[in-house]
C-alpha cells in the first residue's frame, strides 16, 4: 500500500517538477558559484580587515554544497507542499476518495499509507538534495575546508568535520520537511480544494517564518510557539561547538508538531463523511 | 649671536642624526645578520583566536631562498598575518624613512632599542613602524605598524636561543572594525547605536616554527 502510494506520488506533475526544478536551480547556481564565487567570498573575508591574509582553497565542493543548501532549503520545502498539499483533497474533489475507501481499508490506514509516501517523498527529496550539492560539488570542485557563514559569524571545519555537518544537518532538514508535510496534509485533510490546501499551507509557513526572522523584540515572546522558529536549525550543525542540547529540544519540537498534526488530520479525517 | 645659534642648531641637528642612526643600525644589524641566511625551510603551525571566526589548527610549510624568494604552502585553508610570513624588517631601509630614536624599553625582560621609522612615501598606506631590538643580540622582539586608515598590527618575536635568527614563535595581534552591513547582521540594534558599530575587535595568530635545512653563507654541505 505504502509503495502504491509513493508510486501514486511520482505519476504526478508536480513531484517530477519539484525535482526538475532542483536540478535547474543547482545548475544557476553552480555557474554563479564557479563564475563569481572566489570575488563574492573575498569581499566576505574583508570583514576582518587588511590586516590578515587567508590561505588555501576556499573555493571547493564542500562550500558549494553548503551556499546551495543555504540558497534552497526553504523553496524547497515550499515545493514540497505542492506535492503533499494535494494528497488528500485531490481525491475528494475528483470524487476518487469513496472509491478508494471502498476497499478493506480503514480511513487511519489510508491516511497513514498516504503519510508514510510523503515521508519517503520528502527522504528521496533530501537525497536527491545531498547528490546534486554535496556529490557534483565534490566531483566538480574537489574537496577541502568548508567556511560556513551564518548570521556574520564564521566557522571552518575541516573536510571530515564538514561531511559530518552535512549528514546531520539533512537528517534535522528532512525532520523539517515531515513537519511541513504534515501541516500541508493537516489542511488536504481540511479542505477539498487542492489549491486552497497548498496556498493555505504556504501561506502559514510564510508568514510564520517572517515573524521568526524578524530581529524585533515585539515577537520575542511568539517565536518560540512558532514551529519556523526551529526550521533553519540545521545550520547549527554548521558551527563549533554544536549545541547539542538546543538541537535536540529543537528536534523534540518539531516532532512534537508532527505528531500533533498526524493526529489531528486522522482524528478529522475519521470523522469527515465522505459524500461523493 | 648668530654664529653661535647656527653652531648649536648644527651641533643639535649631528646628534639627533647620529642618535637615530645609531637605533635604526640595529636594524640594519639584524638585517645584514638575516641576508647571511641562504636558505630554509619551516614547518609551521598556526593557532588562531579572532573574533567572529572560528579556524582549527593548521598546518604548512614555507621555504626561503636567498635573495628574496619566499614561498608558503598551507595544508588546510587557514590564515595568516598581512605580511605571511616574510620578515617585516628585512626590507626596510634608511633612506625611505624619517627615523626617531624612542630609547630603551624592555620586551620580555629583554632591553632593546626602539626606533621609530614615518614613510616619507606619501602614498604607502603605513603610517608609521616601531621596531624592539634587543640591545645585546639585534634580534627583533617587537614590531608595531599603524596604517594611515587607524588598522594596527604588532609582531611579537621569540627566539630558543640567543644565536637563532629565525624565530621560533610569532604572536601577531591585529584589529578591525566590521562593516555596517555586518554589524546590522550580528547586532540589528547597531543601527540606532553608534558605539556598537564603531567597535574595535583584536584579533591573535600564533605561529610556532620548526626548521629545517638552515644554511647559511660560508656553510659547506
Amino acid at each position: 500500500m505504502i509503495l502504491q502510494e509513493t508510486y501514486k506520488i511520482f505519476t504526478r506533475p508536480y513531484a517530477k517538477i519539484v525535482l526538475l526544478v532542483m536540478l535547474v536551480l543547482m545548475l544557476i547556481f553552480s555557474a554563479a558559484f564557479a563564475f563569481e564565487g572566489q570575488e563574492y567570498y573575498d569581499s566576505l573575508l574583508n570583514t576582518f580587515g587588511k590586516g590578515v591574509s587567508f590561505e588555501g582553497k576556499l573555493l571547493n565542493g564542500n562550500l558549494f554544497a553548503f551556499q546551495l543548501f543555504h540558497a534552497l532549503w526553504l523553496l524547497v520545502a515550499l515545493m514540497v507542499v505542492f506535492v503533499t498539499g494535494g494528497m488528500i483533497s485531490e481525491e475528494k474533489s475528483a470524487g476518487t476518495l469513496r472509491m478508494v475507501l471502498s476497499r478493506k481499508i480503514s480511513k487511519t490506514g489510508f491516511f497513514t499509507a498516504r503519510f508514510a509516501a510523503a515521508k519517503i517523498f520528502a527522504f528521496i527529496v533530501v537525497a536527491f538534495m545531498a547528490a546534486i550539492s554535496l556529490g557534483v560539488g565534490l566531483a566538480v570542485f574537489g574537496s577541502g575546508e568548508l567556511l560556513a557563514f551564518d548570521n556574520g559569524k564564521f566557522t571552518v571545519l575541516t573536510a571530515n568535520q564538514a561531511l559530518l555537518s552535512f549528514a546531520l544537518a539533512y537528517v534535522f532538514y528532512f525532520l523539517m520537511l515531515l513537519t511541513v508535510i504534515s501541516i500541508s496534509m493537516f489542511f488536504s485533510v481540511l479542505f477539498k480544494s487542492s489549491i486552497k490546501a497548498i496556498l493555505v499551507t504556504v501561506s502559514v509557513i510564510m508568514v510564520f517564518y517572517f515573524i521568526s526572522t524578524l530581529e524585533l523584540p515585539l515577537f520575542d515572546g511568539v517565536k518560540p510557539f512558532l514551529f519556523t522558529s526551529y526550521f533553519s536549525s540545521w545550520a547549527q550543525f554548521f558551527t563549533t561547538p554544536v549545541d547539542w542540547m538546543k538541537l535536540t529540544f529543537d528536534a523534540i519540537v518539531l516532532l512534537v508538531h508532527i505528531l500533533v498534526f498526524y493526529t489531528a488530520s486522522v482524528m478529522i479525517f475519521g470523522k469527515q463523511e465522505v459524500l461523493d | 649671536m648668530h654664529i653661535i645659534l647656527l653652531l648649536g642648531g648644527l651641533l643639535f641637528s649631528t646628534f639627533s642624526f647620529s642618535q637615530s642612526g645609531d637605533a635604526f643600525s640595529y636594524v640594519e644589524k639584524y638585517n645584514q645578520q638575516l641576508d647571511s641566511i641562504r636558505n630554509y625551510q619551516a614547518v609551521f603551525t598556526v593557532k588562531a583566536s579572532i573574533p567572529l571566526l572560528k579556524i582549527p589548527v593548521t598546518r604548512g610549510k614555507v621555504f626561503f631562498k636567498w635573495p628574496t624568494h619566499y614561498s608558503l604552502s598551507t595544508y588546510q585553508f587557514t590564515v595568516l598575518p598581512k605580511q605571511k610570513l616574510t620578515p617585516v624588517t628585512r626590507f626596510l631601509r634608511r633612506a625611505n624613512f624619517k627615523i626617531t630614536d624612542r630609547g630603551t624599553e624592555p620586551v620580555n625582560n629583554h632591553p632593546c632599542r626602539v626606533v621609530e621609522l614615518h614613510p616619507y612615501d606619501t602614498l604607502t598606506t603605513i603610517a608609521q613602524y616601531t621596531i624592539w631590538v634587543d640591545k645585546a643580540t639585534f634580534l627583533i622582539r617587537r614590531v608595531y605598524v599603524s596604517e594611515k586608515d587607524g588598522s594596527e598590527y604588532v609582531y611579537h618575536y621569540s627566539y630558543n636561543n640567543k644565536n637563532d635568527l629565525l624565530p621560533s614563535k610569532l604572536l601577531y595581534t591585529f584589529n578591525y572594525t566590521l562593516p555596517h552591513e555586518q554589524n546590522v547582521m550580528l547586532n540589528p540594534v547597531a543601527l540606532k547605536n553608534d558605539v556598537e558599530s564603531s567597535r574595535v575587535y583584536e584579533g591573535k595568530i600564533a605561529i610556532d616554527f620548526k626548521y629545517s635545512n638552515v644554511r647559511r653563507q660560508g656553510d659547506h654541505n
